[in-house]
């Protein structure tokens, strides 16, 4: 499913590109015309492959569509091969409980990583720090969740267990009174599911934002600086609403991978099909984790299944881009800092 | 690019001279696609192994059991192994077909045959007073209600009842599923729709799918059912073995409980006997397999086993195989095929065991003789009698009148009073349930204590795992000593893999700034 997490974010660049529209003056030479073939059937391509995709998906899930009915959206359980009744009413609010839990630690985390990067790092741990978060980007989505479940897992439970006994008043954080202090309801959450998530988030979200603000106008910067402006000053007045386009991009680009994320979810949740608005104690979901456990074994019809709520995660993730990009095509960096 | 050049020659090379000194090809004939089944998956690898030193081509994906089936009927592959059978109509909730498995397959006939055996086992972790307890005893019908979440509490009267040898504590009961589809949990299912029906029906019921719905690769999973569900083999396994995880329980495979050093518990069979799922017991139950005449397993003969070793919860794989020239298949295929299955049914399983499986008995082994004299172009089977199965050769003695039941972990702190578990009772009568005062009890300490009660021709033996050999004849769990080599392999395995892939994502980029270091940005 990591396709569609990171397929969709593209819709953003095809904006920017059918915005510029230069009428040429040059007669082109042949160089050029195959040249620009070149650009515009790769850009074509992007738009083929999105309906491709979209299509795909649509006829695939369409069986187990008809049978459903809206049932596909108010139903809460999952059994397609049995016989019953199966539905997204559940799964999709965990994947969404998983992705904000999961930028809610990114956002912050990054946003402060670029900063640092870009206004407050000596030269020389600038340098060191870029290469990390972008070599840190690069690992692999199985790594991360196999250092979660085997490390960080055992770990974060002692936290969860904190944040219920002492902060259990807050909906999100209350635990069924009747399991006790035991640890061991809370290891297969949403919570420590959209922490490893979000491990993976922030190198995406800061290597996007750190682009971003390294490019604030200098002309602007030494001028806020020349009036006496104190370093968060400039970061405050002209670094932050410059890079807003980019905050929001690199949020985004971070929420696709989170909503799509499928093997460290897969490894860390114990399915559960009835929503909660508790993230701490055991049992969540996602699309792309039920997909990649119920895939093996399912007849044709369960497939089926599957795939209207791959659809469902595709259209999720197109709106959110969508709107995405209406913010980022609003804001002052706007056309030039998307990404 | 020259040394990728060379390094191609190389190996065309070396392949050639491979084909040259490997032995004539005994059938240099077509080769055969199968897919299927991952709980057989291990077997069938090793097994086709072996025979590609005789010539015989035999690819095998293990895709799952479901997909394997529909391969089958689909016309992509020659055979496919799966748990369960071909599953009738199903139908969705206003009676349309949804999938109907048996119809799409009628264009292909085909024949069932088994392939491998196994015991599910039930790993657990559970303390008492600060102590691992080891010698836990379940019935089936207890079994039935932990899984369906009927009972919530280790000391709950029924398993009490079951385990007169100790006080119970009241830790919660956490039962672990597969999340993912699973053989093993279409076995598991299939033995609770039999011997535990009211529980099975119980979780059918919970789970909106109506009363007594079939046995299901799926484990169902129900609102509020306190189940952990994890996805594979070893992840169950893991998060019973994890330290916070008190009181949970899974069915897994045998193997991954021993390699993590925790007890499986024994299940009590029709004599009355809590048996261990050694490989010898799984054989023993499997004796008592019987096959419709559509080639489907009829296992209640297995989970009702009389003899005193039965371990219940056995079952075994199927091959589906054709038995018409449909496409794809063609009598060529045929001989490579049934000479494949030729060997994987005699000398084949005298590697069942090592590999985590139990050697299909003679019954089953006759059966997949009649199975594969029906694929076209089939090969003469061998003499039953030169089947190189240790079963029948009787190096696997299950022949013999001998009731072994392994004690789970006699290696409890010196001191304790009794082996725990080293119980069996002379009960005859089935369902006769263990009274504490004819359990015979081994002193740790003391020399290896063969307790043997003489109860109508059968002997009872009681011997500690740990004991050193057990009475000739009696084939103890073996495969202990061959697990153990690889305890810890798969976390070792998955660091490995992670300080491999770290090192190349990080390396290339830190030799690379070395060569440079002028560079500023």
């Amino acid at each position: 499913m990591s396709v569609i997490g990171q397929s969709a974010p593209s819709d953003v660049d095809d904006n920017s590109a059918s915005e510029q529209v230069v009428t040429p003056v040059v007669r082109r030479s042949g160089v050029d015309r195959i040249f620009r073939s070149v650009a515009t059937s790769s850009g074509v391509i992007t738009f083929i492959l999105m309906g491709l995709i979209g299509g795909f998906l649509l006829i695939k899930g369409y069986d187990a569509l008809k049978v459903a009915g809206w049932g596909f959206l108010t139903d809460s359980e999952w059994a397609p091969d049995q016989g019953g009744k199966f539905g997204i009413a559940a799964i999709l609010p965990f994947t969404v409980q998983i992705a904000v839990v999961a930028l809610f630690i990114a956002v912050p985390v990054a946003l402060s990583t670029a900063l640092f990067i870009t206004e407050y790092a000596p030269r020389k741990i600038r340098r060191l720090l870029t290469a990390m978060i972008d070599l840190l980007a690069a690992v692999p989505s199985l790594i991360y969740g196999l250092w979660g479940l085997f490390y960080l897992q055992p770990r974060l439970i002692t936290l969860s267990k904190w944040m219920a006994n002492h902060m259990g008043w807050v909906p999100f954080f209350h635990v069924n009174d009747e399991y006790g202090t035991s640890l061991g309801i809370f290891p297969s959450s949403t919570f420590v599911a959209g922490v490893i998530v979000s491990l993976m988030v922030i190198p995406i979200c800061t290597a996007v934002m750190r682009e971003v603000f390294s490019q604030a106008p200098p002309g602007e910067r030494e001028g806020a600086m020349a009036l006496g402006g104190t370093r968060w000053g400039v970061v405050r007045d002209v670094v932050l609403p410059f890079g807003r386009g980019g905050i929001i991009g690199g949020s985004m680009l971070g929420l696709g991978r989170a909503l799509g994320e499928t093997i460290a979810v897969t490894l860390i949740i114990s399915p559960a099909f009835t929503a909660k608005w508790s993230i701490l104690d055991q049992g969540s979901n996602s699309i792309a984790a039920l997909i990649a456990l119920k895939f093996s074994e399912s007849s044709s019809f369960g497939i089926s299944a599957l795939m209207a709520a791959g659809l469902a995660l595709f259209i999720i993730t197109l709106l959110v881009n969508a709107a995405a990009s209406t913010v980022v095509s609003k804001s002052r960096s706007g056309s030039s800092t998307e990404i | 690019m020259l040394r990728i050049k060379k390094l191609f020659v190389a190996t065309t090379a070396f392949m050639t001279a491979c084909a040259v000194i490997a032995p004539t090809a005994v059938h240099a004939d077509s080769p055969v696609d199968g897919a299927g089944s991952t709980w057989s998956q291990i077997a069938v690898d090793q097994w086709r192994a072996d025979v590609a030193r005789q010539g015989l081509v035999i690819n095998f994906q293990g895709v799952g059991s479901t997909a394997g089936r529909a391969a089958y009927y689909q016309g992509q592959v020659d055979f496919a192994v799966s748990e369960i059978p071909f599953q009738a109509a199903l139908r969705d909730r206003s009676g349309n077909v949804a999938a109907d498995e048996t119809a799409s397959a009628s264009s292909r006939p085909y024949a069932y045959m088994p392939i491998v055996a196994g015991g599910t086992a039930f790993m657990y972790n559970l303390k008492a007073n600060g102590q691992k307890i080891t010698d836990l005893q379940l019935s089936p019908t207890t079994l039935g209600k932990i899984f369906s979440g009927q009972i919530n509490l280790w000391n709950d009267p029924a398993i009490v009842a079951d385990n007169p040898q100790r006080v119970m504590p009241a830790t919660r009961i956490k039962p672990v599923i597969r999340s993912d589809g699973s053989g093993t949990s279409a076995q598991f299912t299939a033995f609770l729709a039999s011997q535990a029906p009211d529980s099975w029906n119980y979780v059918c019921q919970q789970a909106n799918l109506g009363s007594g719905c079939a046995p299901t690769s799926l484990y169902p999973d129900y609102p509020n059912s306190g189940f952990a569900a994890q996805q594979y083999s070893d992840g169950v396994a893991n998060y019973v073995a994890a330290p916070y995880n008190e009181g949970a329980i899974t069915y897994v495979e045998y193997g991954y409980a021993k390699e993590r050093g925790f007890p499986v518990a024994s299940v009590k069979n029709a004599s009355g006997v809590f048996a261990q799922p050694s490989a010898i017991n799984v054989t023993v139950a499997l004796l008592g397999a019987r096959i419709n005449d559509d080639g489907t397993q009829v296992l209640g003969g297995v989970y009702t086993n009389p003899d005193a070793r039965a371990y219940p919860v056995s079952s075994y794989s199927y091959m589906i195989v054709p038995t018409t020239e449909a496409s794809p298949f063609n009598a060529d295929k045929g001989a490579t095929l049934s000479s494949f299955i030729y060997y994987f049914l005699c000398a084949g399983q005298q590697k069942a065991e090592q590999l985590g499986y139990a050697p299909l008995p003679k019954n089953l082994v006759e059966y997949g003789f009649t199975a594969a004299a029906k694929i076209p172009g089939a090969v003469a089977a061998p003499a039953i009698d030169s089947c190189a199965n240790p079963t029948i050769t009787g190096d696997f003695l299950v022949t013999k009148t001998v009731a072994t039941t392994a004690a789970p972990g006699a290696t409890t702190a010196p001191g304790a009073t009794a082996a725990p578990g080293a119980t069996t009772a002379p009960a005859k009568t089935p369902g006769a349930t263990l009274a504490p005062g004819v359990t015979t009890t081994v002193v740790p300490g003391s020399e290896v204590t063969d307790s043997t009660v003489p109860t109508d021709g059968a002997v009872v033996e009681a011997a500690p795992v740990d004991a050193a050999p057990p009475t000739p004849g009696v084939a103890m769990a073996t495969s202990v000593v061959i697990e153990e080599s690889g305890s810890g392999t798969s976390v070792f395995v998955y660091l490995l893999i992670m300080i491999a892939i770290l090192l190349i994502v990080f390396a290339p980029p830190i030799i690379a700034a070395r060569r440079r270091p002028s560079i500023k940005i």
